[in-house]
């Protein structure tokens, strides 16, 4: 029997609606086609907390899943709106179920926020494009999550806020320049949540499209001097996505195989179902 | 107290001269203008141990040096020519004299030899412009040459050789996914060299005149599309140089404050002259 996947999209309806427009899918659905890439036999349902009135599992629901994934979000915690209380509070029942959870930039603010930590716009300032320079922190060099990952790698990221208090029961495992956690262990209330801030499941389709919609924030914080060039920084991506053999764009842009190649990308994704989803469910299997 | 340094030149005279008419002064002199702005007491001598018959220092003369910088260089291991043998010789004299020595790319390919590696053409492939996501081994985040650097950064860096196998006493200090020996310590007839593979010692303005000058190398690596792509990236490397806050060029490049600030770029050879040179000064009593 394949796994069961719940998949929590972190965003309001218009925000999901306007990346499925610029890239064809919303980022939950995106995020379960990237799930059942690598796990074919994977069902995918999805979640929208954000959306008043969504219909959610309770407690029950939530531990006849063998996992929880939550999406990014172009929400800011900190806001505190009810589309975000909503998100909280569903994380806090999904540490109580004890369903393994991974969450990739929003997803890992609210898996601190829920756990008790705090978050709030990332004074070391934004990270659009790629999280460079990140590495793995002693606990993190033996950490299964991050198996396979080299002592320094680059990965897609954007983000304005970061987790700047951990929760209690947090071991960092990677950082870089731009934010002390850029890979986290969460413990709370007997759940074990895994979690990044940058975004393993963006191939660079995806976030060339995302790129492309942020050239506002780019210009204003001085990352590009026109939206001409965000459009051809972009397109760079894109061209790299579609033929991953251009080894100058490669080279333009600093970027080696855990970026290029989708199977290195997704390490934590895949590290999570093999070492977190999978060893849960034979054990649950077995109670 | 004055430090009185023996900069060793790497390149032949017409390899000299290249360098002399693209930047205005060679390696060597490149060399001793930043050890002296890293510190206003060292006097430098330069020798050029590539040319027939010229003066190099021998016994005595040699012990009377409290440090030793050998310099990149154009010339190929493998080729073993009588410029190679005589750098090699002088670089064994250092090592018996007890100097302690340091060496960037070339350099750190000469000590290697002395001291029973191998230098070949790096099978990985070349790297031209930044040695990415250099990351401290275990050994070397807790090494005197790497004090300062993070657990992940770049480097200038222009090389097709490498320490391929290195020597049996050596310490490899930091990696990436190209090199295992990036920076090393090599202990070797009594004397201590430090070296990198990089080059903490090229701003640049200087990084962006060597690949023009590479610019056909770089095509055929594949690396740009054409010679006009190199003249843009080179042309980029100089405007940051002269606006280090050009926020959208590093970004673009996917650098940081390790490769643009000149204090933190230089890190290695400021290291060198502070733990190394300093202290085996003071322990020989010649303060």
């Amino acid at each position: 029997m394949g796994l069961r996947f719940l998949v929590v999209e972190g965003n309001t309806r218009t925000a999901r609606e306007r990346h499925a427009a610029d890239h064809g899918l919303t980022p939950s659905g995106s995020y379960a086609a990237v799930l059942q890439a690598i796990e074919p036999a994977a069902v995918c349902d999805l979640a929208f907390p954000a959306d008043e009135g969504a219909n959610l599992p309770d407690p029950a629901g939530l531990e006849g899943y063998d996992a929880v994934v939550l999406t990014g979000s172009a929400l800011n915690l900190y806001e505190a709106t009810p589309p975000i209380l909503r998100q909280i509070e569903l994380m806090r029942a999904v540490y109580a179920s004890r369903t393994p959870a991974f969450g990739s930039c929003w997803g890992v603010q609210v898996g601190a926020a829920a756990a008790g930590g705090d978050v709030r716009r990332n004074p070391a300032g934004l990270e659009v494009g790629f999280a460079r320079g990140i590495a793995p922190t002693d606990e993190g060099l033996g950490h299964p999550m991050l198996a396979g990952r080299p002592r320094a790698f680059t990965a897609p990221a954007v983000h304005l806020d970061a987790v700047t208090t951990p929760p209690p029961d947090c071991t960092v495992l990677a950082q870089n320049a731009l934010a002390p956690i850029q890979a986290a262990e969460i413990r709370h209330a007997g759940g074990v949540f895994w979690g990044v801030q940058y975004h393993p499941e963006f191939d660079l389709l995806e976030l060339g499209a995302i790129l492309d919609r942020y050239d506002g924030p780019l210009v204003e914080a001085g990352l590009c001097r026109d939206a001409g060039e965000v459009r051809a920084y972009a397109a760079d991506l894109k061209a790299l996505h579609r033929d991953p053999s251009r080894t100058d764009l490669a080279w333009r842009h600093g970027l080696d195989a855990e970026v290029t190649d989708p199977e290195r990308r997704t390490r934590e994704i895949r590290n999570f179902i093999e070492h977190r989803v999978k060893p849960e469910k034979s054990l649950r299997g077995r109670a | 107290m004055p430090l009185r340094i023996l900069v060793i030149d790497g390149n032949p005279r017409e390899g000299r001269e290249q360098h002399r008419q693209a930047y205005g002064r060679d390696s060597s002199e490149g060399y001793a203008l930043l050890l002296r702005q890293l510190d206003p007491t060292v006097d430098c001598t330069i020798v050029t141990p590539a040319d027939e018959g010229s003066s190099l220092p021998q016994g005595d003369d040699l012990s009377g040096y409290d440090g030793a910088v050998l310099t990149g260089s154009q010339l190929h291991m493998e080729e073993m020519s009588p410029p190679i043998i005589r750098q090699l010789d002088l670089m064994r004299a250092v090592f018996k004299a007890g100097v302690p020595a340091f060496g960037s790319c070339w350099g750190v390919q000469v000590a290697g030899t002395v001291a029973g590696g191998e230098v070949k053409r790096n099978p990985n492939g070349p790297e031209y412009g930044f040695a990415r996501r250099l990351s401290p081994t275990a050994e070397g985040s807790g090494h005197p040459l790497l004090e300062g650097r993070p657990g992940a950064y770049d480097a200038p860096a222009i090389h097709l050789d490498a320490v391929v196998t290195p020597p049996p006493d050596a310490r490899i200090l930091a990696s990436n996914g190209v090199l295992a020996l990036q920076a090393t310590e090599i202990r070797h007839e009594g004397g201590v060299f430090w070296g990198v593979q990089y080059h903490p010692e090229h701003n640049l303005h200087e990084l962006a005149v060597m690949l023009e000058s590479f610019a056909h190398e770089l095509v055929e690596e594949k690396l740009v599309a054409n010679e006009d792509a190199v003249k843009t990236y080179a042309a980029d490397l100089k405007a940051l140089h002269a606006a280090p806050d050009r926020t959208d060029l590093a970004w673009r490049f996917g650098i940081d404050a390790e490769v643009i600030d000149p204090a933190r770029r230089t890190r290695e050879v400021r290291n060198f002259l502070t733990h190394l040179v300093r202290p085996t000064k003071s322990a020989r009593g010649r303060t």
